[in-house]
């Protein structure tokens, strides 16, 4: 696609995306729309694409994963380019691509568990190293240290009441079958959860008012049938007949102390507001659920000012939050209208752009046909009851990348 | 030859494609179409139109999406005329919510309760059949253009 006014600039401009996550992808969806035939290359450091949507989205929400089908259809696009295993920092530089590309746009996320504000010398599991890992990224921070997934137990404490404690409860509380047609990473629940929890303990800071999970998303942990719930002291529903795991909710919760007794965790809690619901917990794992921090950056601080004008920010690196798709779709949509606009001030490509890109890279890079030969099979090995077995490992999955051809598939299918 | 413009109500982005789906099906068949978020056209603009699509999504508690929202605010105040408005809906949802397409029903219904004159049967995705809703909103614009001349 070239449109006249472009033909008279020396061509379409040509943009790299740092992380092929969802802001990425939304990036990439309205700057193909409001840039004709602008050239996109979206970097991630994984070998696949999608990000937090093949590895944040619990793999019970297959729904919120339809979202895919609108990334799948801007990869199938011409003059778009994936080059998954590439790590900026590594392989590449951000001053290197700054002087490959007319703008680059940093869409890296907020990749790391921010840790609870009290000291302590405990292990404590961040919730999103944990969903991580039940949604199979290889690069989870309980896969990666090497390290054999520890048994959970069967008390835990979940520090947090925002969405990601709530997926987090549930999927630890699901049975095999209440997981049906889900994409769960079974080796590693199964690791993780031997036997049933008999005991969620979530702790929140806030007033019940104020927690930030979505009513919505608490009514779907109440309904799921192992669960009993519990809020402030009372059973939420009694109608559950024969509950495997209590989910203990309470709020006005303060951290007072957390530190190691045996082989377990002693957690004590202080309440201004509730002091009769304040905790002296022994339990077996303590999982954080309290927020993101920004995934490292490799450095760029001493960037000179005509370059750091074209270097842009989307989803959670810009804004802060984690966030939901929704609202980093909208954060999208005004980036791209900001970097547009700076695009046609410019008047058209000023830079080499992939191809050059290609030629800088040494190592081999995953493509998004070979994305679609780990995606085929991923699908082919789904075990019974589930939608989808991915690969763990970086191993399998760049070996799966290299497998012999598939067919193509109907881009028009849905995942 | 009358534009036939497409509105959209997103969240995630879901309806956004199916917009561009059925804006493609109209235009392979040779009929004018342009596509735009539901939060981007102005109620007094919206009034002169023609002929338009409107796609929404159902959110939440069987809200209208956050795109679509302020729009179905603006047009309930201002009430305005649309008898001169032929418009045709389609909606994506799922199944397994009590609330299964609400979205497009009440932006229907605001639009018929001003006078507009709704054009074939309102299309309804249903995510829970797991089928793809930008084909099966091309589909329904295809079926469309053969009961309503252009």
């Amino acid at each position: 696609m070239t449109t006249h006014a472009n033909q008279q600039t020396g061509g379409p401009p040509r943009v790299a995306i740092v992380g092929a996550g969802p802001s990425g992808c939304f990036l990439a969806l309205q700057l193909r729309k409001k840039v004709p035939g602008v050239e996109v290359a979206l970097l991630d450091t994984l070998p696949t694409p999608f990000g937090l949507v093949r590895h944040g989205i619990a793999p019970d929400h297959q729904g919120a994963k339809t979202v895919q089908q609108q990334f799948d259809r801007l990869f199938r696009q011409p003059d778009v380019h994936f080059f998954g295993d590439v790590e900026v920092g590594r392989d590449v530089t951000i001053d290197q691509l700054l002087a490959t590309f007319d703008a680059v746009v940093l869409a890296t996320g907020m990749s790391v568990d921010r840790g609870l504000d009290v000291t302590h010398d405990v292990d404590v599991i961040g919730a999103g190293a944990l969903l991580r890992c039940l949604n199979s990224d290889p690069d989870s921070q309980l896969r990666s240290d090497g390290a054999t997934l520890r048994d959970l137990g069967e008390e835990i404490a979940l520090i947090g009441t925002g969405n990601v404690a709530v997926d987090v409860a549930r999927l630890l509380a699901k049975s095999e079958t209440e997981l049906d047609s889900s994409d769960i990473d079974d080796d590693a629940l199964a690791a993780l959860r031997p036997r049933p929890i008999r005991a969620i303990h979530v702790l929140g800071r806030s007033s019940a008012d104020d927690a930030k999970w979505d009513p919505s998303m608490l009514r779907e942990l109440g309904a799921v049938a192992s669960v009993e719930m519990v809020i402030d002291g009372e059973l939420v529903d009694a109608s559950t007949t024969s509950p495997v795991t209590r989910v203990d909710v309470r709020f006005h919760q303060a951290l007072a102390s957390l530190h190691p007794e045996g082989s377990r965790v002693r957690l004590q809690t202080t309440s201004s507001v509730r002091p009769d619901l304040a905790v002296d917990l022994l339990v077996d794992s303590v999982i954080s659920a309290v927020g993101f921090l920004h995934t490292p950056q490799p450095g760029h601080h001493d960037l000179a000012e005509g370059d750091r004008s074209r270097l842009f920010g989307v989803g959670g690196h810009a804004s802060g939050r984690l966030g939901n798709l929704a609202e980093n779709r909208k954060l999208a949509v005004t980036v791209a209208g900001a970097i547009a606009q700076q695009l046609s001030a410019e008047g058209g490509a000023a830079r080499p752009g992939v191809a050059a890109l290609r030629r800088a890279l040494t190592r081999r890079h995953v493509a998004f046909d070979d994305w679609t030969r780990i995606d085929a099979a991923e699908v082919e090995r789904a075990r019974p009851g589930r939608c989808r077995t991915k690969f763990t490992s970086r191993d399998e999955l760049l070996a799966a990348s290299l497998a012999a051809p598939v067919p193509p598939t109907d881009p028009g299918a849905t995942p | 030859m009358t534009t036939i413009h497409i509105f959209y109500g997103t969240e995630s982005g879901n309806a956004e494609m199916v917009a561009d789906d059925i804006a493609e099906a109209l235009s392979a068949r040779g009929l004018d179409a342009t596509t735009a978020e539901l939060c981007d056209i102005a109620v007094e603009d919206f009034a002169q139109l023609d002929r338009a699509i409107v796609v929404t999504s159902t959110y939440g508690e069987g809200g209208l999406p956050e795109s679509a929202a302020p729009f179905y605010d603006a047009l309930v105040a201002a009430a305005p005329d649309l008898s001169g408005l032929e418009f045709a809906a389609f909606g994506l949802g799922d199944s397994t919510y009590e609330t299964f397409n609400n979205a497009i029903d009440i932006l229907s219904a605001a639009l018929l309760e001003r006078g507009a004159r709704q054009l074939g049967p309102t299309g309804r995705h249903d995510a829970a059949a797991a089928t793809d809703p930008a084909a099966a909103g091309a589909a329904w614009a295809v079926e469309l253009t053969e009961l309503v001349p252009a």
